[in-house]
Parts: structure tokens; C-alpha cells; sequence
């Protein structure tokens, strides 16, 4: 508004029209103008013209406008972040899980084929129908979920691929120590060795290298999934600029509130508030889980393996009879291994780490025969399918720990999935909130911006 | 007022679990080593580097096959000295011998039977009859070439009867007995190869046994050394086409050649490997009375049976060596 003197000496008081142009400024003394400080006829007084009007209020009520609906939109992107952001990991994780337990249940499968035809060598040239027939299951099972994840991105740097081409040498290598085995040819024991140093030093540890880089993955994932929370400061930042916004309206007219802003910074508060608190939810929740059937899975199911290669090793031992000394070793510091596994805080109530000693226990009957020069007695012992005997034992032991793994596993996938439903749920209302907020801003302020049309 | 305390303080709490959550961003967590229970440096699979020991240097003397005089009497089995290492072995019950397991016709577990068999073997077990009136009173301890002596010198075993040259170096630490076969070391190549020895094998793979005289002699002749953990992971090489040739004693080739109809043994003898048996060191009295068994089964035709059974395929014009007594 401006005064404008009138012909009667008394003033009167006129709106000024938003947008109007100010006078301009006198010109330079002598009436000169440098070229420099010619303005240009395009830009020179749209530009001055912007800034005179948003010095105006009306102008700052359009950027209040602006700054308050970005604002609210910065409360729905950290939502929809928090939201999609959960999803991808607890999707990831549960996936990885999966990939994680196939490579395990791989190097399984595999170490038992290897252990099997090791154990039937023992027993003569002509090897038993039921060790022949599980050496073929447990190497077709292996083979099968190698190529399988060969061909996934289980493996991204292709390291299972080579393995697999390994396998199938393995197994020729296998078949050769049978045939010769089964003619009286002693050259069998030195295939089957090869096959047994492929397996080891070649086929085995880009399976280990696979299921250490995806667990990993998991653990980033998990870890990052923690940091979620930290999206949120988002959401913090956007109400501080509507709470400035709504004093600063305060301030500039004679409300002292606008309940619409105030209604939409409220909203988005109470959504970040559901926010935080779903996610310090599903952090306790992947922690229990992480510690719980997760930790299990991965402790039975390397046991599991871990057990194999030893039960390999007692084969070895007694095909080397009476010097098996390098691999009792081998034996005893895999189910050390194992039972590190078993001792570890997390793992709690698997009656498989029993069975375990109750196998080991057999194993040292084994051995106490074979130190002793009985031989034969050892032989029989470690091959015998006797109830009570080391292999029933074993089978005991394997069959216990498989059935472990599989409902650990299936509650470690439940618990990893359902720790993210709540934070999705309150990311998607985040969302909602501040698009809601947006629109109440808007409304709030323009309320005051129609005042001075 | 207690009612205002307990609700101030879950204000607190809550608040505090807010904060905690909110702050909790970017913190580093458990890694993948950590949720599987492993510490890096276990992480790697370790392989089992193969227990070589260094081939024999070649010390030279003339009395490599020289051993101790025999028993001039074979006592009854049992009634040994006391104090004497018979009488010791006596005893425990069983004789323990360090022996070859997959040696075709010298020391081998026959897969039908599970028995271990072969001239190697023949000796042992008529050393067992002399001591204990029994050839089945064995304690069989599979061992590597490169083991033999290693197990001799730590006690671990009584005897090794496993392709054993006797030479001088071998002497300085333990003891053989008198020598009771005369083999020579030869080559084994593809039934098609033309070669005929290590001199046409020039640049092409060899293989031969670590810890060993054939390895060390292999290494004279312009070929590739290709070093295995045993003789018959020799073989496996050879028919995986991973070497061009085998060399060794002629006995155990004999019995890789038996193995393989595709394989054959050629050439002339280049060196000459006098057997004999591995003792301890201190044991004299043992060799004394396992050199006493030697000549009796020379002499009433064991060993030539021995040699029929076994090492016919090297020849029927096969004669005992003469045993050289007189080490003091």
C-alpha cells in the first residue's frame, strides 16, 4: 500500500496492486548512461521486477507455498525410500538364505558321495548295491543344485562353473578306481585319491569362496536394513521447515496458527513416529532372527559338511591301514570345526550335536582297532550297517541334523520376511502423510495468498 | 505421584528407543564371517601339502649290500634271549612292518580277499614264522616310499619290506638285512611308443616316486621330472596321459605292465637295486636272525617259489643274490 497526496492537502491510501513496477530511479547525473548499466530491455527489469515481488508478501507466500509443499514431499520420498528400500532387502536376504543352504546342501551332497565310494572301498572289489546306489543319489544331488547355482546370481564371478566342469572329472575319476577296484587292479586306491585331491583342492573351495561371499551379501543387507532408520532424518528435516513456515506465518499475520499446516506437519509427524517404531521393531526382530534359526541354519548345515569330510578322512585312514595318522588328524580337526559350531552362543537345543559325539564315539572304536593291528576288525566295524554301529551312527547323525536344518532354515526365511512387513506398511502411510500434508500446506497458505487479490 | 513418576519415565524410555533408532543409521553390524562362525584365516581350505622328503643324496662306499652275519642257528619261535629285540616283538604279539599296499606282485591289498600279498610280503611273513611259529602275526603299516626310512629311524615300525635299495646313505642311519633280490631300474612306456629307454624320452614327462634313488637318478637324463606321492599314482598319471613314461625298479613296473595291457617295459636295466630289508639301527640281533631266515628260505626253495608266484613275467632264469656278510 502507498499514500498519495490529494488536491485538498489530505492523503488517501490505495492498495497497491501486487506486481506493480516501483518508479524507477533516477537517472545518473548529467543524464548519461554507461552501457554497463543499461539494463537489457528483456531481462534487466523481469529480473528486478521478480525480486521486488517477492519481497513482497505475497511473493514469500508463494515461496512458503513452494517450500512447504517440498517439504511434504520430502516427508513422502523418505517413505517411499524406508518402503521400497525394505522390500529389496528383506526379499534379498530371504533369497540369499535359499542360495546360501543349496550351497551348502551341495558341498554336503558332495563330501558324502566322496565319503561314500571311499567307505565302499574298503570293503572289496565288489562294492555293496546300497553304497553304490548312495553314492549316485548324493553325487547326482550335488551335481544337480551346482548347476543350478552355476547359473544364477549365486555366482556372479562364474567360479562354479569351472567346479562343476571339475565334478564331472571327479566322477570319471571315481568310476576309474571302481573299475580297477573291481578287477584287483591296485592302481583303483590311487584314482580314487586323485578324485579325492580334485574334490578338496578344486571343487570344494569355490563352493566355500560362494556360500562366504553370499553370506556377505546377507550380512550387508542386514546391516544396511539397521541404517533404514537413518532415512528418516528426512522426515525430520521436512516438518523443521513446515514448523518454520507455520511460525513465520505466525508472525507475518494476525493468526497465530494455520491449522491446516498444522494438521499436515502433525500428519507426517505421527507417520515418522509409526515409522520409527516399526523399524526399531523389525531391527529387534532381524537381530532374533539373525541370532536365532539363521545362526542355526548355517551352524548345522556346516557341521554337516564339516562331518562328512571327517567320515572321508576315517575311510582314508584305514585304506592307508595302520598310517592313517596325517588323516586322524584331518578327522579330528574337522569335527573340532564342528563342534565350534555347535559351542557358538547363538546355537541353542540342536540334538544333532549328540548324535554328532555319538558318531564320533564310534569313530574312535574304529580307530582304537585299527592302532591295535586288527585291521579286519576296524574294517568291519567302520563298514558294518549294525544298529548302534559308527556307520548307523553317522546316518543318525546326518539324517537328525538334515531335518535341523530344514526348519531352521524355514523359520530364518519367515522371520527375515515378516521383520519388513510393519516398516513397509508404515513407509506406504509416510507416503500418504506427506502427500496429504502437501495438499494442506498448500490449502493453508494460498488461505492467506487470497487475502491480497 | 507415582503414577506421574511411572509414566514420565515410559515417556523417557520411549523417547530414548526413538532416539536410538533413528541414530542407529549407517552402523556397521556382525559380517558374514562372523554369522558363519569362522575366522577369516580358516576360510581357506587347506590341502595337505604331500609328506616328501628330499631324495637321498648319493653317498658312495663299497659295501652297500653288506649286512651282519646271519644266526648260525635259527632258535625255536619264542624262546629267545631276554632283553633281545625278538624277544621284545615276541612279547607284543605281532611283528610291525611297513609295507607297500598298492605295489602289484611285491606288497599289495588283493581287493577280492582284503589280504595283502606279494614277494615283499613272502619274506615278512616267513620272518613272522620264525618268531612267533606263525606267518599271520603281522602288524601291516601301509607307508610311502618316502616314508621308509623316516619310520624306522622314529621306531615306529620293526621292519620295512617295500622295494627297500639298500646304499650307503640309507646306511648311516638305519640297518638292512642281507639282500634278497637283485632288481635293476628300467622304463615303462605306451605299448605304441618306440622308445626304448630314458634316452629317447627326451624333453617328454617322467614320472617316478618321491623321496626316492629313482627320482634321484631320473634327474641325470634331459627329461621332465614329474614327482608323485606313490609309485602307482604313477600309473594313474600314466593312463590319464599326464606323463609320457614311468620309471622304477623292474619288479614294480612288472606289476604296472600287469595292470595295463597298453603298457610296456623296455629297455636295459640302468642301475642295479639290491634289496634288501629295513631294520632299526640298533636292532642287529633282529637282522642277524632275519638274514639267517634268508638264506634258510634260499636254501629249501621258498624263495625261488616266491619268485615263480610272483616275478615270473621278469623271466624263469631269475637267481637268488649271494648274501654279503661281515658288517661289524
Amino acid at each position: 500500500m502507498s499514500s498519495t497526496p490529494t488536491a485538498g492537502g489530505r492523503t488517501v491510501t490505495v492498495p497497491r496492486r501486487p506486481g506493480s513496477v516501483p518508479p524507477a530511479p533516477n537517472p545518473a547525473p548529467g543524464g548519461a548512461r554507461t552501457p554497463a548499466a543499461q539494463p537489457s530491455p528483456a531481462t534487466r527489469p523481469g529480473r528486478a521486477g521478480l525480486r521486488a515481488r517477492m519481497r513482497r508478501t505475497p511473493g514469500r507466500l508463494r515461496i512458503a507455498i513452494v517450500l512447504a509443499v517440498l517439504a511434504s514431499l520430502l516427508v513422502s520420498l523418505a517413505g517411499v525410500l524406508v518402503a521400497t528400500l525394505t522390500t529389496a532387502t528383506s526379499s534379498g536376504v530371504v533369497d540369499r538364505v535359499s542360495s546360501i543352504l543349496e550351497l551348502q546342501s551341495a558341498r554336503a551332497d558332495l563330501v558324502a558321495a566322496n565319503g561314500t565310494a571311499s567307505n565302499a572301498f574298503l570293503v572289496g572289489g565288489l562294492e555293496p548295491t546300497s553304497q553304490r546306489e548312495a553314492y549316485d543319489a548324493y553325487l547326482a544331488d550335488g551335481a544337480t543344485r551346482l548347476a543350478a547355482l552355476a547359473d544364477s546370481s549365486v555366482d556372479p564371478d562364474n567360479t562354479l562353473g569351472p567346479a562343476l566342469a571339475s565334478l564331472t572329472t571327479y566322477a570319471g575319476l571315481v568310476e576309474q578306481a571302481r573299475a580297477n577296484n573291481r578287477q584287483g587292479f591296485p592302481v583303483g586306491a590311487a584314482y580314487l585319491d586323485t578324485a579325492s585331491a580334485l574334490l578338496a583342492e578344486q571343487i570344494l573351495p569355490p563352493i566355500d569362496a560362494a556360500i562366504i561371499a553370499n553370506a556377505e551379501s546377507t550380512a550387508t543387507d542386514l546391516n544396511s536394513r539397521a541404517g533404514t532408520a537413518g532415512l528418516l532424518w528426512i522426515v525430520v528435516a521436512g516438518a523443521a521447515v513446515l514448523v518454520g513456515i507455520q511460525i513465520w506465518l505466525a508472525r507475518k499475520t494476525r493468526r497465530t496458527i494455520n491449522p491446516a499446516i498444522l494438521v499436515g506437519t502433525a500428519l507426517a509427524l505421527v507417520a515418522w513416529l509409526a515409522c520409527v517404531l516399526a523399524v526399531n521393531t523389525s531391527n529387534e526382530a532381524v537381530t532374533e532372527t539373525r541370532e536365532g534359526p539363521y545362526a542355526q541354519t548355517l551352524a548345522v548345515s556346516q557341521a554337516l559338511s564339516l562331518a562328512g569330510e571327517a567320515r572321508t578322512a576315517e575311510s582314508f585312514g584305514l585304506i592307508q591301514r595302520g598310517s592313517g595318522a596325517a588323516q586322524e588328524e584331518t578327522f579330528d580337526e574337522r569335527i573340532a570345526q564342528a563342534q565350534a559350531q555347535y559351542d557358538r552362543p547363538t546355537v541353542r537345543g540342536a540334538s544333532s550335536a549328540s548324535d554328532l559325539e555319538s558318531w564320533v564315539g564310534g569313530h574312535d572304536l574304529v580307530r582304537e582297532l585299527d592302532d591295535q593291528g586288527d585291521w579286519d576288525g576296524a574294517v568291519a566295524l567302520a563298514t558294518s550297517t549294525e544298529p548302534g554301529d559308527p556307520t548307523a551312527l553317522y546316518v543318525t547323525f546326518v539324517e537328525t541334523a538334515t531335518a535341523e536344518v530344514e526348519q531352521s532354515s524355514a523359520q530364518a526365511r519367515d522371520g527375515f520376511r515378516s521383520a519388513g512387513t510393519g516398516v513397509v506398511v508404515a513407509g506406504w502411510a509416510l507416503v500418504a502423510a506427506g502427500l496429504v500434508c502437501a495438499v494442506l500446506s498448500w490449502r493453508g497458505i494460498n488461505k492467506r495468498l487470497e487475502e491480497y487479490r | 505421584m507415582t503414577a506421574n513418576v511411572s509414566s514420565r519415565t515410559r515417556a523417557r524410555t520411549a523417547v530414548a528407543a526413538v532416539l536410538a533408532a533413528v541414530t542407529l543409521a549407517a552402523c556397521g553390524g556382525p559380517s558374514g564371517l562372523d554369522d558363519l562362525g569362522r575366522e577369516s584365516a580358516a576360510v581357506e581350505t587347506e590341502t595337505d601339502a604331500p609328506a616328501t622328503s628330499a631324495p637321498p643324496a648319493q653317498a658312495t662306499c663299497e659295501d652297500a649290500t653288506t649286512s651282519y652275519d646271519p644266526l648260525e642257528v635259527l632258535p625255536e619261535p619264542g624262546q629267545f634271549p631276554a632283553g633281545s629285540t625278538m624277544a621284545e616283538i615276541y612279547e607284543r604279539g605281532s611283528l610291525i612292518a611297513g609295507i607297500s599296499a598298492d605295489t602289484l606282485l611285491m606288497g599289495s591289498r588283493n581287493p577280492l580277499t582284503g589280504e595283502i600279498e606279494g614277494f615283499d610280503v613272502d619274506v615278512l611273513r616267513d620272518v613272522s614264522t620264525a618268531i612267533f611259529g606263525s606267518p599271520d602275526r603281522i602288524q601291516f603299516r601301509v607307508i610311502t616310499s618316502g616314508q621308509r626310512v623316516g619310520v624306522l629311524e622314529n621306531g615306529e615300525v620293526d621292519v620295512v619290506a617295500r622295494t627297500f635299495s639298500m646304499t650307503c646313505t640309507r646306511w648311516e642311519t638305519i640297518a638292512f638285512s642281507a639282500e634278497y633280490y637283485d632288481a635293476g631300474q628300467k622304463v615303462l612306456v605306451s605299448a605304441e611308443s618306440a622308445a626304448t629307454g630314458l634316452d629317447d624320452l627326451s624333453g617328454q614327462r617322467v614320472c617316478a616316486p618321491e623321496g626316492t634313488t629313482t627320482l634321484t637318478r631320473l634327474e641325470e637324463y634331459p627329461v621332465e621330472v614329474v614327482p608323485a606321492r606313490t609309485h602307482t599314482a604313477c600309473l594313474a598319471l600314466f593312463q590319464q596321459s599326464q606323463v609320457e613314461a614311468i620309471t622304477g625298479d623292474d619288479t614294480i613296473l612288472a606289476g604296472f605292465a600287469a595292470q595295463d595291457p597298453y603298457a610296456k617295459v623296455v629297455g636295459e636295466a640302468i642301475s642295479t637295486e639290491p634289496y634288501g630289508l629295513g631294520l632299526q639301527a640298533d636292532d642287529v640281533d633282529l637282522v642277524q636272525l632275519v638274514n639267517a631266515v634268508l638264506a634258510q628260505r634260499v636254501a629249501d626253495g621258498r624263495w625261488q617259489a616266491s619268485y615263480d608266484r610272483w616275478l615270473g613275467v621278469l623271466g624263469a632264469d631269475a637267481v637268488p643274490p649271494s648274501p654279503e656278510y661281515g658288517r661289524s
